[in-house]
């Protein structure tokens, strides 16, 4: 019997990877074979076998797994939003599984990696993750279902065809994938949250709307690139901590002095000032100036000043977080003023021109080159890795609001009048200046405080 | 703290034990109320040795089963002790509040005419 109790434990082993079964595989043979003897079990019991095989994929799921996975995801979302800046959308049934697979398969390896990022910090048990994992499968195969049955429904009564039974399933593809969703976010919820008995009820009440909110955050494609990013930008930061990266010396910030800061807000009011007057001029301009021409030609005029306005505005803010001794923001800002030029020049050129769009698409990709580049200190690991990574972000800014700079002259007004404030306030005290400030207090709970603080 | 970190903590502070002893002796100083499993014990003394709390301290093999002893370290014993004076400080508290809610009931406040 116990020899063949040693192969039952050794068989649900090769669930762990075998450089953990080298190291361990034997102590843990011998401690579940102590514990079925002192139990006077002769095997492993069902739940002791899928904890074994909980844990063991458990162990799989390095940082480095959960980059690949996340990455696949991002790749994945990115395609439907390459194919509609492209203009390659293709319409027949083969396509429309494509889009749908990218769409559901994306989602769910966002989940699954967010899953696993909740699972290496220890907010997730091994046999929770597990059974929220066959849930999830099940509810976004189930939701991919429902998408292309509502599709393929709209096309026959498009067609005024006689409705098929998958056409009509739509609503009975949608249930399954809620209740199943549903069931696997209360799993994790109730796991994160560390709470049995009835409180289940309270995890059931929040996975239900959490459930729906998911479903419709994946058929936004540029909701799914920004979840993907998240999760991927998450694993990064957590797998860069190498020692030399931690111990680097950071420079001390220098803050700005008030007359300084009060230069620069007096430019970014400047800024606003003449930003709210483009914008004013692109809406009324064919009135007010009736030489510059109708309504179209005065609204490029507008948000032609505006965008060139919007750069003093940047670069204002781009000086302020220098001044701070913060070098990262410089080849960020580059790009984004970069970005700004190449939207100017395209509303400077006549409307039908070749170069417009292209323009315009440049200003978009620069937009997420500054967005990647911004996040491009924090990602240390190997060159090549955080190459990719900056790329992957860029992309993924550039895919999901990267579109939201061709209407920079209408947002940077607004922009400039909160750095105007935030300028004009100053900096808030640090709490290490405030315990060395406090510490000067021989005795005093605050000084104490402050100085436990500081600490 | 997770209460399976506390409970294999406060069995590995009374000396150094093996896989199944911790396992045992979790269940014998909990009075039953924590059952672990083999494969969490595992994870858990795998986190808490990579956490500095714990090492390995041996292996031998004993009826053709091999066994890993472990024993708690120093950071370990001090986190052990912050967690045991966080609950007694809770639990004295528990016990003032019945103490006095109990010395209330023996006499009640007079009633109002």
């Amino acid at each position: 019997m116990s020899a063949r109790r040693r192969s039952s434990f050794r068989r649900l082993l090769r669930w762990y990877p075998a450089r953990w079964r080298l190291t361990n595989g034997e102590v843990m043979v011998g401690t579940l074979e102590e514990n079925a003897e002192a139990l006077g079990r002769s095997g492993p019991t069902q739940s002791e076998a899928w904890s074994l095989r909980a844990h063991g994929l458990a162990e799989r799921v390095t940082p480095n797994v959960i980059l690949v996975v996340s990455g696949s995801a991002l790749l994945l979302s990115l395609a439907p939003l390459a194919a509609l800046w492209l203009g390659a959308v293709d319409e027949s049934v083969g396509g429309l599984v494509a889009r749908t697979v990218c769409q559901f398969l994306g989602a769910l390896l966002v989940c699954l990696s967010a899953g696993a990022l909740l699972l290496r910090g220890g907010g997730l048990r091994p046999e929770t993750a597990l059974a929220a994992t066959f849930g999830a499968v099940i509810a976004w195969t189930l939701g991919a279902l429902a998408a292309a049955s509502w599709s393929v429904g709209f096309n026959e009564a498009d067609d005024g065809a006689a409705r098929s039974w998958f056409g009509d399933a739509t609503g009975l593809f949608l249930l399954g994938a809620v209740v199943t969703g549903a069931t696997a976010l209360t799993a994790v919820l109730a796991g994160v949250m560390r709470i049995g008995s009835w409180r289940i009820l309270l995890a059931s009440a929040i996975a239900v709307p959490g459930a729906v909110g998911l479903g419709v955050w994946a058929a936004i494609p540029a909701g799914m690139v920004v979840g993907a990013v998240a999760v991927l930008a998450t694993v990064a930061l957590q797998i860069r901590a190498s020692p030399s990266a931690v111990e680097r010396v950071r420079p001390v910030p220098v803050p700005l002095t008030t007359v300084q800061r009060y230069r620069l807000a007096a430019v970014t009011l400047v800024a606003a000032v003449l930003g709210v007057g483009s914008v004013v001029f692109a809406l009324t301009g064919s009135v007010l100036l009736p030489s510059v021409g109708d309504s179209t030609q005065a609204m490029r005029v507008g948000i032609f000043a505006g965008t060139l306005v919007a750069i003093i505005t940047v670069v204002t803010v781009a000086f302020a977080l220098l001044s701070r001794r913060r070098p990262a923001i410089l080849a960020p800002t580059l790009a984004f003023v970069a970005a700004l030029i190449a939207l100017s020049v395209s509303y400077l050129l006549p409307m039908d021109h070749p170069l417009g769009w292209p323009l315009i698409s440049l200003a978009i990709v620069l937009v997420g080159l500054a967005g990647g580049l911004l996040l491009a200190p924090v990602l240390s690991r190997p060159g090549w890795l955080r190459a990719l990574l900056v790329t992957a972000i860029s992309l993924a800014v550039a895919a999901s609001v990267g579109f939201l700079v061709v209407s920079v002259a209408f947002w940077a007004p607004v922009l400039a009048v909160v750095a105007s404030i935030i300028l004009i306030r100053g900096p808030r005290q640090s709490p290490v200046a405030s315990a060395e400030a406090l510490s000067s207090t021989p005795t005093g709970l605050e000084a104490d405080w402050a100085r436990r603080s500081a600490q | 703290m997770t209460e399976t970190s506390f409970w294999i903590l406060t069995a590995l502070a009374a000396g150094r034990l093996h896989g199944y002893a911790v396992l045992s002796d979790v269940n014998r100083l909990s009075g039953g109320s924590v059952v672990l499993r083999v494969t969490t014990l595992y994870a858990s003394l795998e986190r808490l040795e990579r956490e500095g709390r714990i090492r390995s301290a041996g292996e031998e093999v004993v009826d053709g089963r091999a066994r890993r002893y472990y024993e708690i370290l120093e950071s370990g014993r001090v986190l052990l002790g912050a967690e045991a004076e966080r609950l007694a400080a809770r639990a004295a508290a528990a016990q003032g509040s019945i103490a006095r809610g109990a010395a209330a009931r023996l006499s009640p406040a007079p009633l109002w005419r």
